[in-house]
């Protein structure tokens, strides 16, 4: 089989959910149908092959969340690499630990917005699955999904609380970078935002775990599958065309 | 937005200020007078203004060099004038002392020339009236003689910092520093900039070896010729070329408090303010008087720099970035301390 899409997976001391996104690409209909393949990318390298198409920061605790969660995994080597990626217009996913360091790298809102994820709004860690909207389904992630599809995610966080200033969240809101929204109050955060892309929409910040929600078996939730499949099937399409 | 509300020309006892052709600027002339005792001393000297443009050109271009701004914008046309940015001046002498020598001796009772363990930082009220009478920081504070966005301590950083370069400078020609006074003003962006001058006038420097005078007390005392003097000191001073990559860095403790924006809703520091409410008796009955406890992050940045001016750069770019996430953090260096103290630097 020919790579036809290669996804690089950084890790950073303290990531802990980057064997979970590789594992969603070793899966036989996905590899088979996409041709793609996934690999592990470690944060000091400065550099970032061409050939990687699509760039994923893992949840986890990067650098034990030391200073704010995400913050100096933001000044690794590898994130000055990502820039130029997601400058090409290439995509760039980050889940949760991940989302936390593409906000600290002013990456999202993008821009040059900032925004900031505080901890919860209850001071504790919450582990539950939650109910979301899909506000925006015209970006690379998110196409396969329906307009304000309800689905379910599971989140994990302590730091997910999205907050910015009032202009930026008016921003956000009329240039349609709302993702992906709380159906409730989950963790305090503004506008209940649990997602956000960047202006030209290649790069994607949620906080619930789409790589854990794959099967209805672990999670009672497939939903994260269109996510995956979304970008995939667009990257897929661009290569097929170029042959 | 601070200006300069210089409209036509005003002569001090030094200097004549008048607006210049460029916006924010003004043109200086130093002037061949000498005075003291408030005036009631009185001199012309032929080739003073000049001398005293060139040693603050030399100074001040040394200061901005190592990252100290000044009022120093360019010469002037004729070797007595400059072009200085306009500045609305804080009232207030910045005098620093590593030498034990005049006033300083009879209100302490020191032995003049007693070399202090560390440089000293004093301020006196700019009044010529009340004979520029000294101030205590307090006082300083409870007139609001400051704009409110200088602090003392910025003032106090500028100083040691000019102190130590000067110190450096003057110590390659064997010239002890012994005192000097600065002047401080707010540019039309609102930045602190040195003004004033930098010239022997405002300066005590003694030949290391023999103890003489290099400054304007020759002619207070009448011990010397004031324009032989300062001759001499430009002579010696361009004999002995110095540049600042001969100050070695030493280390500065800055600290930076990060603490989260008031209009922020915090829930650490809310969950903390109501459990010691509800928890910690501090008085005999239920009303307790905690009103807010706040989680602030301290850094304690060590740097190698040259003076504390540097160190207050950085300190202040790391405070911004990353140590602090703007959009829900306010940062703010709130010291700097030399580790190490020294003696003559090299």
């Amino acid at each position: 089989m020919t790579t036809r899409i290669r996804v690089g997976v950084v890790r950073f001391p303290g990531s802990n959910c980057e064997q979970d996104v590789l594992e969603c690409f070793n899966d036989p209909e996905w590899s088979q149908a996409y041709s793609v393949q996934a690999h592990y990318l470690w944060h000091q390298s400065g550099h970032l092959d061409p050939s990687i198409d699509w760039v994923i920061l893992p949840g986890g605790f990067s650098y034990g969340d030391t200073l704010r969660s995400g913050a100096l995994a933001s000044l690794s080597p590898i994130m000055r690499a990502i820039h130029d990626h997601a400058r090409q217009g290439k995509p760039v996913l980050g889940i949760c630990n991940g989302f936390q360091m593409l906000v600290e790298s002013g990456l999202l809102p993008g821009g040059d917005q900032r925004a900031a994820l505080q901890p919860n709004r209850q001071g504790a860690f919450l582990c539950e699955n939650v109910s979301l909207t899909v506000e925006n389904t015209n970006t690379l992630f998110t196409q396969q999904y329906r307009p304000q599809q309800v689905i379910t995610l599971p989140i994990a966080h302590a730091e997910g609380n999205f907050i910015c200033d009032n202009n930026t969240l008016q921003r956000l809101e009329e240039e349609q970078q709302v993702v992906f929204r709380y159906t409730g109050d989950v963790n305090g955060s503004m506008n209940q935002i649990a997602g956000i892309c960047n202006p030209q929409g290649n790069v994607l910040g949620l906080m619930p775990h789409p790589e854990r929600a794959l099967t209805q078996t672990a999670t009672h939730s497939a939903d994260g599958q269109a996510l995956f499949q979304s970008v995939l099937s667009s990257l897929y399409s661009r290569v097929v065309s170029l042959v | 937005m601070p200006t300069s509300t210089l409209e036509k020309t005003f002569s001090g006892k030094s200097k004549q200020l008048s607006p210049a052709e460029k916006a924010h600027t003004l043109h200086v002339t130093f002037k061949n007078d000498a005075t003291a005792f408030n005036g009631e001393k009185h001199a012309v000297f032929e080739g003073k203004g000049a001398l005293n443009r060139r040693f603050t050109q030399q100074w001040f271009g040394l200061l901005e060099e190592a990252g100290i701004p000044t009022c120093w914008a360019s010469e002037g046309d004729r070797p007595e004038t400059a072009i200085y940015h306009a500045l609305r001046m804080i009232p207030i002498e910045v005098v620093v002392r590593n030498v034990a020598q005049g006033s300083l001796c009879k209100r302490l009772g020191l032995t003049p020339n007693t070399v202090l363990s560390q440089p000293m930082v004093e301020y006196f009220l700019k009044d010529d009236a009340l004979g520029d009478p000294a101030i205590p920081p307090s006082a300083i504070q409870a007139l609001n003689l400051l704009p409110a966005s200088v602090t003392l301590q910025q003032l106090e950083w500028m100083a040691l910092s000019v102190n130590r370069i000067l110190q450096a400078r003057l110590a390659a020609a064997r010239i002890t520093l012994v005192d000097f006074k600065l002047e401080m003003g707010l540019d039309y962006q609102g930045a602190v900039r040195l003004g004033d001058e930098l010239s022997p006038d405002g300066c005590r420097l003694q030949c290391a070896q023999t103890g003489a005078s290099l400054d304007k007390d020759v002619f207070r005392k009448g011990t010397g010729h004031l324009i032989e003097t300062y001759q001499a000191l430009a002579n010696r001073l361009d004999q002995t070329p110095w540049s600042l990559s001969q100050l070695a860095p030493t280390a500065y403790e800055g600290v930076v408090v990060v603490q989260s924006r008031a209009n922020i809703l915090n829930p650490q520091s809310r969950t903390l303010t109501q459990t010691l409410q509800q928890t910690i008796a501090l008085t005999g009955s239920d009303q307790t008087p905690i009103r807010r406890v706040d989680a602030q992050k301290r850094f304690a940045v060590t740097v190698q720099a040259q003076h504390h001016w540097q160190a207050y750069q950085w300190l202040q770019q790391l405070a911004q970035e990353p140590l602090s996430n703007p959009v829900i953090e306010d940062a703010a260096v709130s010291s700097i301390t030399q580790l190490y103290s020294e003696g003559t630097p090299s």
